[in-house]
């Protein structure tokens, strides 16, 4: 879904020696894309990663472990999509290997380059707002279909695939870490075996709250893809931030729906740059394999705690570094 | 009543008392001829104001008056005792939201009411609120189809105080914001399953000014409630429905037919409404539905039921927040 997006960002950079391209299942496309672009593809795994220094995986989720692994194995750094795994134990093993072989595992998590998110997270945490007694956010999208809707594909539906963004963004800006999760999850959107529609309640440790939309609940006349909003209330003020709300609303004669056109900054295309600085400078990046770790977390939580009918506690993993924030 | 006005006495003149009384002095079809408190002056200020006598006690109110209803807006742990009295009386009692403050309570006022068959209507205003109503009809018409996830909100920018926020009397934005999103949605959406809700207080012991109730319906729907006494200025409902067939929006900050820019004239009152610039404002129409319904002419809007049911939703709610369990309502 965010490969195009992701290429554009690298095909604009002038720092970059070689852009190769693997694509695991199509190669049809995957040579149609290089000729559109100019970039070369790789004829398989041990040839891409023979000459690659980084790689981008925006696979089926259920296939970034193997290739983020395998990647590691061979000393390429990686930028894996989100969720980061559809497992825990995979997620340990990809922070685990990039930890010991020293190189950089980032997490494809745009958001926290928002300069919005980025000014609501500063005065939170510098106490501007007062206590932060409470958080509401969301998460909603129109429903991406391929992949995303095969559940031995994806791992999940709405909540695996938009829960793990704000779990991650809850974290920045608490400075706390998820403990307990709610959740309601549903299929009335769709009415498919994939869930479509998803409600948490992400208890930090510390007692801040946040609820959480994920659901795919926007149709498909809606003027743009979705939303992430955080409503913030602090025991002195309150603020909310809507990260993709810088936009023109056009209304095109018909028979075409009206859209929403955004004029923030381009977040993907920040995410390369943390990302590519972070192996240059040998540093941690800024959404890091820890981030998407902890947000597995919390997704999977919510799974469980909808078959259980109760709250379950996100289990404690290993600390993370936020310093890149 | 044939053709007179319905004559009314008010029990409790605080905040709900005097915009009872606003109203009933622009509804053709009631007189006020009453007002009783437990602290006399504030009867005697709202009696005075709107040219009613003063009740020196309960039993005065119900029994000395020539009255065909009460209207009760004591605190909710404090709407048993003159609804009884009423029943007792022989008159029809109107009660503001919530119905009590326990299920016993309401319990007890219902049984009041169907021994003496006597109408027991409680105030869910926000069935009168002109852009609820038509949220409601959109939805029971099949405009989104099946409903899957709901958000509603509602935000005030008066603190709470008094009794709103002593855990005991009260029950802060849960049950006094709260029960109007939890009455219209039992009506929109039908019964609800299980209830979640985390809610966090501004001081110290104090009743909540923010919460977030999870609901489950029994349809499979999920919706969201915040209660929130903690905003900055002003008023606001927002929300939305999504459905299987389509998504409508909501929002009365957006959503405004006059905006104007001068300097405020004073701080909001608590529990303003938003000018909604319709033909009658929510209180109105609500009186004017009262009289109806006391004239034979239309059935109640809120059935005792429905009331009580509401209230359960709110209860578990605040006993969820309490505890972090997950309830039935």
């Amino acid at each position: 879904m965010h490969a195009r997006s992701y290429l554009n960002a690298v095909c604009a950079r002038d720092d970059l020696d070689e852009i190769l391209l693997l694509e695991e299942t199509n190669r049809d496309l995957a040579h149609q894309i290089a000729a559109q672009t100019g970039v070369s593809v790789a004829s398989g795994p041990a040839e891409f990663l023979e000459r690659v220094d980084a790689v981008i995986i925006t696979s089926d989720n259920v296939h970034h472990a193997p290739l983020a692994l395998a990647a590691a194995r061979a000393g390429v750094h990686a930028l894996v999509e989100k969720p980061l795994a559809t497992r825990i134990p995979d997620a340990v093993a990809m922070v685990e290997a990039y930890r010991q072989a020293s190189l950089v595992l980032a997490t494809s998590f745009p958001c926290p380059f928002s300069p919005a998110f980025q000014a609501l997270a500063a005065r939170a945490r510098a106490g501007e707002l007062g206590d932060v007694l409470a958080l509401r956010c969301t998460n909603r999208g129109t429903m991406p279909g391929g992949f995303f809707i095969e559940r031995e594909r994806s791992g999940g539906g709405a909540v695996i695939d938009h829960a793990v963004h704000v779990a991650d963004l809850l974290r920045r800006i608490t400075g706390r870490d998820p403990q307990r999760v709610y959740a309601e999850i549903g299929h009335g959107l769709y009415h498919q075996d994939w869930d479509d529609s998803g409600l948490l309640t992400i208890e930090m440790s510390g007692g801040t709250f946040s609820t959480l939309d994920c659901s795919w609940s926007r149709p498909g006349s809606f003027p743009t893809w979705g939303d992430v909003t955080i409503k913030l209330i602090g025991s002195e003020a309150s603020a909310t931030a809507d990260l993709f709300g810088q936009r023109l609303e056009y209304y095109p004669a018909e028979p075409a729906r009206p859209k929403w056109i955004g004029w923030g900054s381009d977040l993907d295309a920040l995410l390369i740059d943390d990302f590519l600085e972070a192996i240059r400078a040998g540093r941690q990046p800024v959404s890091s394999g820890e981030d998407g770790l902890w947000a597995l977390r919390v997704a999977l939580a919510a799974y469980a705690s909808a078959q259980a009918g109760a709250p379950v506690d996100v289990l404690p993993g290993p600390a993370v570094d936020r310093e890149g924030l | 009543m044939g053709d007179r006005p319905v004559r009314l006495a008010i029990a409790g003149a605080g905040h709900m008392g005097a915009r009872h009384a606003a109203a009933i002095r622009t509804c053709e079809s009631a007189e006020l001829v009453a007002v009783w408190s437990r602290t006399r002056a504030h009867a005697a200020r709202l009696a005075g104001e709107h040219g009613a006598r003063v009740a020196e006690s309960l039993s005065a109110l119900v029994e000395s008056f020539d009255i065909d209803a009460v209207i009760v807006c004591t605190p909710p742990a404090h709407h048993a005792e003159p609804a009884l009295a009423a029943f007792r009386a022989g008159k029809h009692v109107i009660v503001e939201k919530p119905l009590a403050r326990s299920i016993s309570h309401g319990e007890r006022m219902i049984e009041a009411a169907d021994a003496a068959g006597l109408f027991l209507m409680t105030a869910h205003v926000a069935r009168h609120l002109p852009l609820l109503r038509t949220l409601h009809d959109q939805v029971l018409s099949g405009a989104i189809g099946e409903i899957a996830m709901i958000h509603m909100s509602r935000e005030t920018a008066t603190a709470l105080s008094g009794w709103r926020i002593d855990p005991a009397e009260g029950g802060g934005v849960v049950l006094d914001l709260g029960i109007h999103e939890f009455d219209w949605l039992l009506w929109t959406a039908g019964p609800v399953e299980r209830v979640y809700c985390r809610a966090a207080s501004r001081v110290r012991d104090a009743a909540a000014a923010y919460a977030l109730t999870t609901l489950r319906f029994r349809s499979g729907a999920i919706a969201e409630v915040e209660s929130s006494a903690t905003k900055g200025e002003g008023f606001r409902i927002s929300g939305e429905l999504a459905g299987d067939a389509g998504l409508i929006t909501y929002d009365s900050d957006r959503d405004v037919a006059l905006s104007t820019d001068l300097e405020p004239l004073g701080r909001a009152e608590y529990g303003g409404l938003p000018t909604s610039f319709t033909r009658a404002s929510p209180f109105l129409e609500q009186m004017e539905h009262w009289m109806r319904c006391l004239r034979g002419q239309e059935r109640p809007l809120v059935k005792p039921s429905e009331a009580l049911d509401a209230l359960r939703v709110a209860l578990a709610a605040l006993e969820s927040a309490r505890s972090g369990q997950v309830l039935p309502p």
